[in-house]
């Protein structure tokens, strides 16, 4: 191992085919993608360079705060749930004395594996006007009858919900795999000291947990940010745009608009707010080693 | 590709009538597609049992029809059904209303000839927006797809429909002849009567082209004509629809549905079209219009928010 680390040329040869596959298909469209923000093309003619016309459009057009405002809560209903309902979910059925925990695992994943286009159909017909919630609603003699997915308001929660339920079964998954490696005398050993079930998972599973949990984080929080498949089928964006996301802005405005200009100054601000994102979660979760290092250099600097 | 010479060696420019020669015809005078569909109308259905059974007339003013409204709501029958799911039929919903105030429609307003904030495009917006407070589509319809509505339409629940007159086959193989169309209701019976000649609907120029790169452009555009030419003759043959693009010289299978034979003798007094929306030329504006009125027919959006947001998006 130490005579291929230390050669360059070795190094160079095992990164290469992933680096130009990286640079190919992410990091130049990316760059494009910012570069052609700040044209007028229309996808078929050449662009024609217009500064920062697009932003300033972008940061007046009321559809981009509604966006931005859908895409906050859609990130923070799916993490929220799928976080807390997946940690309790894998916690429980990690114990081996549970009955049913394989049925369990199973019935948990098999949302993941389904079409969103199943799922969303699915949900489509529980929460239409004439759907399966409101009937039940109907039958319990409650006239709490919701237009679920056509409010201005609340439909976004709804559509959140839907797209949690499917994926939570794959955070799911994550925290089971991370709970397994945690190596079993550690319990033994809380069990020893008189730790009770639940006071030993706040102690020792969750912490544990942390490399893990930082990317369920990742994977919801720029999930949610990049949401449009949900808002597409179940609500097309509407009613009036109050379901749109930033990706939902460049699809309108590159496929119906023919501006793909000013889609791809939505779609930067998105890459943007992901890349935020990832960071200032690297920042909470960064290494106590690292921590401490920093600090050290702190010190040394101010010495 | 340029398709002129094909047209006229074909004799395509022979069969094409003058009422859509400018549905053939690009701005600059060329040919770029040859066009199937002719003149198309967004046509009112309302299903005439239902009318019937609830001594209901058709409602001829805005007057009128929030009576039937009344009526149809007290017995838990869609007055309306829209599948607003679709800008578009939002946007004729609108369209429908606005040709009442306004002869030219949402046409007027893609092409720059009319402003959202003249006068009959504020009284139309406002109108729709009290005929949403009062019920006359579904609560869901922006989440209604074209099948749900159809089915409500279709099945008895809901007693009138907004739909292009492509729709006639299928009302008319389900319903019989408990079906029909009517004209738009309007502010008042002089309204009503003028209104008869004005249509929401229209032509669109979509039609088959041909790229002119391709290896054999010329008797691909030949096979173009040939294509189109026999979509038309089908639609008229086997779809019992005569608003094509060009003179088939072609029969009906069968005989035409009654409501088609109504529509086509209305045809001679129509006097103006506007457009579907797949046939607006203004991108933005096209976008705008079909959310906003599905923002207006979802009833939380007001007339105010419409004409303000159309007007902030045309800016």
């Amino acid at each position: 191992m130490k005579k291929y680390m230390g050669n360059k040329l070795a190094i160079l040869l095992f990164i290469l085919p992933a680096l130009a596959i990286f640079i190919t298909f992410d990091f130049i469209p990316i760059i494009q993608v910012f570069a052609y923000s700040f044209t007028d093309w229309n996808g078929l003619t050449m662009p024609n360079f217009t500064g920062l016309k697009n932003y300033v459009d972008l940061f007046t057009d009321r559809v981009f705060y509604t966006s931005n405002r859908n895409q906050f809560i859609f990130a923070i209903v799916i993490t929220v749930y799928q976080m807390l309902f997946a940690t309790i979910f894998a916690i429980t059925i990690s114990d081996k004395k549970m009955k049913g925990r394989k049925f369990l695992r199973v019935a948990y994943f098999i949302p993941v594996i389904l079409s969103v286009t199943v799922v969303c159909q699915l949900w489509s017909a529980i929460l239409s006007g004439e759907g399966l919630l409101n009937k039940l609603f109907e039958v319990a003699g409650s006239d709490f009858k919701q237009n679920w997915l056509g409010d201005r308001y609340k439909a976004i929660y709804v559509i959140a919900f839907a797209n949690a339920w499917q994926w939570m079964g794959y955070q799911f998954a994550l925290i089971v795999a991370g709970i397994k490696s945690i190596p079993a005398d550690y319990y033994e050993a809380a069990r020893i000291d008189g730790c009770s079930n639940v006071k030993a998972h706040m102690k020792i599973t969750i912490p544990l947990l942390a490399e893990t949990y930082k990317f369920c984080l990742i994977i919801s929080l720029t999930g949610g940010i990049k949401a449009f498949t949900e808002m597409n089928i179940l609500t097309g964006g509407g009613p009036n745009k109050s379901t749109f996301t930033l990706t939902y802005m460049m699809y309108n405005a590159a496929f119906k608009k023919s501006n793909y200009g000013y889609g791809l100054s939505a779609a930067s601000i998105m890459v943007i707010e992901c890349m935020l994102v990832m960071l200032v979660i690297n920042f909470i979760f960064r290494d106590k080693d690292q921590k401490k290092e920093e600090e050290k250099a702190r010190r040394k600097r101010n010495a | 590709m340029v398709l002129n010479d094909v047209a006229q060696s074909t004799g395509f420019l022979d069969k094409l009538y003058d009422a859509n020669k400018d549905l053939a015809y690009a701005e600059d005078g060329n040919i770029y597609a040859f066009p199937f569909s002719g003149q198309e109308y967004v046509l009112w259905y309302y299903n005439k049992a239902l009318f019937a059974e609830n001594n209901l007339e058709i409602p001829e003013t805005y007057d009128d029809l929030l009576n039937c409204i009344e009526v149809f709501k007290s017995k838990g029958i869609t007055p309306l059904a829209l599948f607003g799911q679709e800008g578009w039929n939002t946007a004729a919903a609108y369209d429908v209303i606005a040709t009442r105030y306004a002869e030219g429609g949402i046409k007027a307003l893609d092409e720059g000839k009319a402003s959202i904030t003249d006068e009959g495009y504020v009284n139309a917006a406002k109108k729709m927006e009290e005929l949403v407070a009062a019920g006359l589509y579904q609560e869901d319809a922006t989440t209604t797809n074209y099948d749900q509505a159809s089915e409500k339409f279709l099945s008895g629940q809901a007693a009138m429909f907004i739909n292009g007159q492509w729709y006639i086959e299928d009302a008319t193989k389900t319903l019989g002849e408990d079906v029909d169309w009517m004209f738009y209701p309007a502010q008042d019976a002089a309204a009503y009567e003028a209104g008869k000649a004005v249509f929401s609907g229209g032509g669109s120029s979509s039609g088959f082209a041909v790229n002119p790169d391709s290896a054999n452009a010329e008797l691909a555009a030949e096979v173009a004509e040939f294509i189109t030419e026999k979509y038309c003759e089908a639609k008229v043959m086997y779809r019992h629809n005569p608003l094509v693009a060009i003179d088939t010289g072609k029969e009906p299978d069968s005989e035409y549905p009654a409501m088609m034979k109504k529509l086509s003798d209305t045809l001679p007094s129509i006097t103006a079209t506007t457009k579907f929306t797949w046939g607006l030329t203004n991108s933005t504006f096209n976008d705008a219009i079909q959310s906003e009125s599905q923002g207006l027919v979802s009833g939380q959006f007001s007339a105010d928010e419409f004409i303000q947001d159309i007007e902030d998006t045309m800016e």
